[in-house]
């Protein structure tokens, strides 16, 4: 049995690590979807958790067929796409589910990254947050949603070259918060 | 903004798009390296921790619930499924009504693969296994059988004639073994004793007296009695054979039945009984007692 499987079998019964793993592996995809379609980075992460409770919920019920767990997720986050369009009284973009399928990061996550602490990890958030809407905006598309330089401008009304100023000052900020509170030397 | 600028921002990008790919930005730019050190970290966090961290917990609440619901609704339909079982199995164990015609309806997956008539003198027999005419219709549950019905080229039925039909020679020969062979087949029967098999087919159990032939046999069905009788006038000797519980029957047949030398001689015969393979063997005749006594120990 495949790691993904393992990992779908014990989320199902209730396993809160393995629930864990299958979200950090899938965020980023389906919050990268709900982005490019909502060009919202706040609907954008509201649709992307629901697409998860959706998908848990029904986890007991999903059976692998050819579809990956990756595809199931898609699916699920195109239909919240849609109603989040619908509810807004405008029609929805078209989309596509092989949006979704566009090269991402590696979903495996990486041996450093099970070795980031909660606490680590809370502290990054809430240096995220302190960023300016813009910078913060500028982070949560280029490097969260794993957009591309195009895609963000585009979504941020803004440049290419402006992008890039906000990314190079979102970091250098980041960097400097990260050495205050010990995080990086 | 100078070129040199705007060189590390495309740098910069570049490094995070290579991120984005999977793979490990390569800057020789050393503020690019940091930048692109601290996007990686970034990357590493995750979905914002408050979300993840309720994702998780109301999550796995809820499924471990659910798995919860489903295990016992699969424990209580097992559980019924069990008592309807057992309630099955106790209505098949109890006292049941006599059988009914419907009841010899075949059971699914079973084959009918012939009707066997009974021969003549079984049917006909003392022990009143077949007093009907009818053929036996045995079902097969035996799976090679089965098999070996479906496969073979004709049904037994069709191959053989009518029991009408067929020729009447040998009737305790062929058609006994045949049937013998055929039960013993489907019906995986216990050894029979001889007194049963004397019962069933008194013709079966004649024993012999080595070194002679019978002038007469007679083989009574209805009480399963077999005469032979040696010699005629002054030297007859009769054996009488039967089952052993139906001794007075059997004496009852003896002293009423016999052949006419029999008879005359009889005020004058010795008797001798013993017990040769369960069956009671009688051995009348105008010899001593030693004599007669000899006659049925040598009896086959």
């Amino acid at each position: 049995m495949s790691d993904e499987k393992v990992l779908i079998t014990q989320a199902q019964q209730g396993d809160k690590a393995a629930l864990e793993a299958l979200i950090s592996r899938y965020w980023q995809p389906v919050y990268r979807l709900a982005c490019l379609k909502t060009a919202n980075s706040e609907d954008a992460q509201e649709i992307t958790q629901e697409t998860f409770l959706k998908a848990f919920r029904a986890l007991p019920g999903y059976r692998e067929t050819n579809a990956s767990f990756k595809t199931y997720l898609g699916r699920i986050a195109l239909n919240l796409i849609t109603d989040h369009w619908r509810k807004k009284g405008r029609s929805p973009q078209v989309v596509a589910l092989a949006d979704f399928q566009e090269p991402l990061t590696d979903p495996a996550p990486l041996p450093e990254e099970s070795a980031l602490s909660e606490e680590r990890r809370e502290s990054i958030a809430r240096m995220v947050a302190m960023l300016p809407a813009e910078q913060r905006q500028a982070v949560e598309l280029r490097i969260f949603a794993a957009l591309s330089l195009q895609e963000t401008a585009k979504l941020m009304g803004k440049t290419e070259a402006a992008v890039k100023m906000l990314q190079q000052r979102a970091l250098k900020n980041l960097r400097r918060l990260f050495q205050e509170h010990g995080i990086i030397g | 903004m100078g070129h040199k600028e705007n060189e590390k921002l495309t740098e910069l990008s570049a490094a995070l798009d290579a991120l984005n790919r999977g793979g490990r930005p390569d800057s020789s730019d050393e503020e690019t390296k940091e930048l692109a050190e601290v996007a990686l970290l970034l990357k590493r966090t995750g979905p914002p921790p408050a979300v993840m961290a309720g994702l998780v917990a109301k999550l796995g609440d809820e499924l471990a619930a659910k798995r919860k619901r489903r295990r016992l609704w699969l424990t209580s339909g097992a559980a019924g499924t069990a008592a309807a079982a057992m309630l099955v199995f106790a209505f098949n164990l109890g006292p049941s009504a006599p059988p009914q015609p419907q009841l010899a309806i075949p059971p699914a997956g079973s084959v009918v693969i012939e009707s066997i008539p009974a021969p003549q003198q079984a049917t006909d027999s003392a022990a009143g296994i077949a007093k009907t005419d009818k053929p036996k219709d045995v079902a097969v549950t035996d799976k090679r059988l089965a098999q070996t019905a479906q496969t073979a080229p004709a049904p037994a039925r069709e191959a053989t004639p009518p029991a009408q039909d067929r020729p009447v020679a040998a009737p305790a020969d062929g058609g006994r073994s045949e049937q013998r062979l055929m039960m013993a087949k489907v019906q995986e029967k216990a050894p029979e004793k001889a007194a049963d098999k004397l019962a069933q087919d008194p013709a079966a159990g004649v024993l012999a007296w080595p070194g002679r032939q019978p002038d007469e046999v007679t083989v009574d069905k209805e009480t399963a009695i077999v005469r032979q009788v040696y010699g005629r006038g002054d030297t007859a000797i009769v054996i009488i054979q039967r089952v052993a519980p139906d001794a007075a029957k059997a004496a009852a047949y003896a002293t009423a039945d016999g052949s006419a030398e029999v008879r005359a001689a009889k005020g004058k015969l010795n008797t001798v009984t013993v017990t040769i393979k369960d069956t009671v063997v009688t051995v009348e005749g105008n010899l001593p007692e030693d004599e007669l006594q000899k006659i049925a120990r040598s009896l086959e």
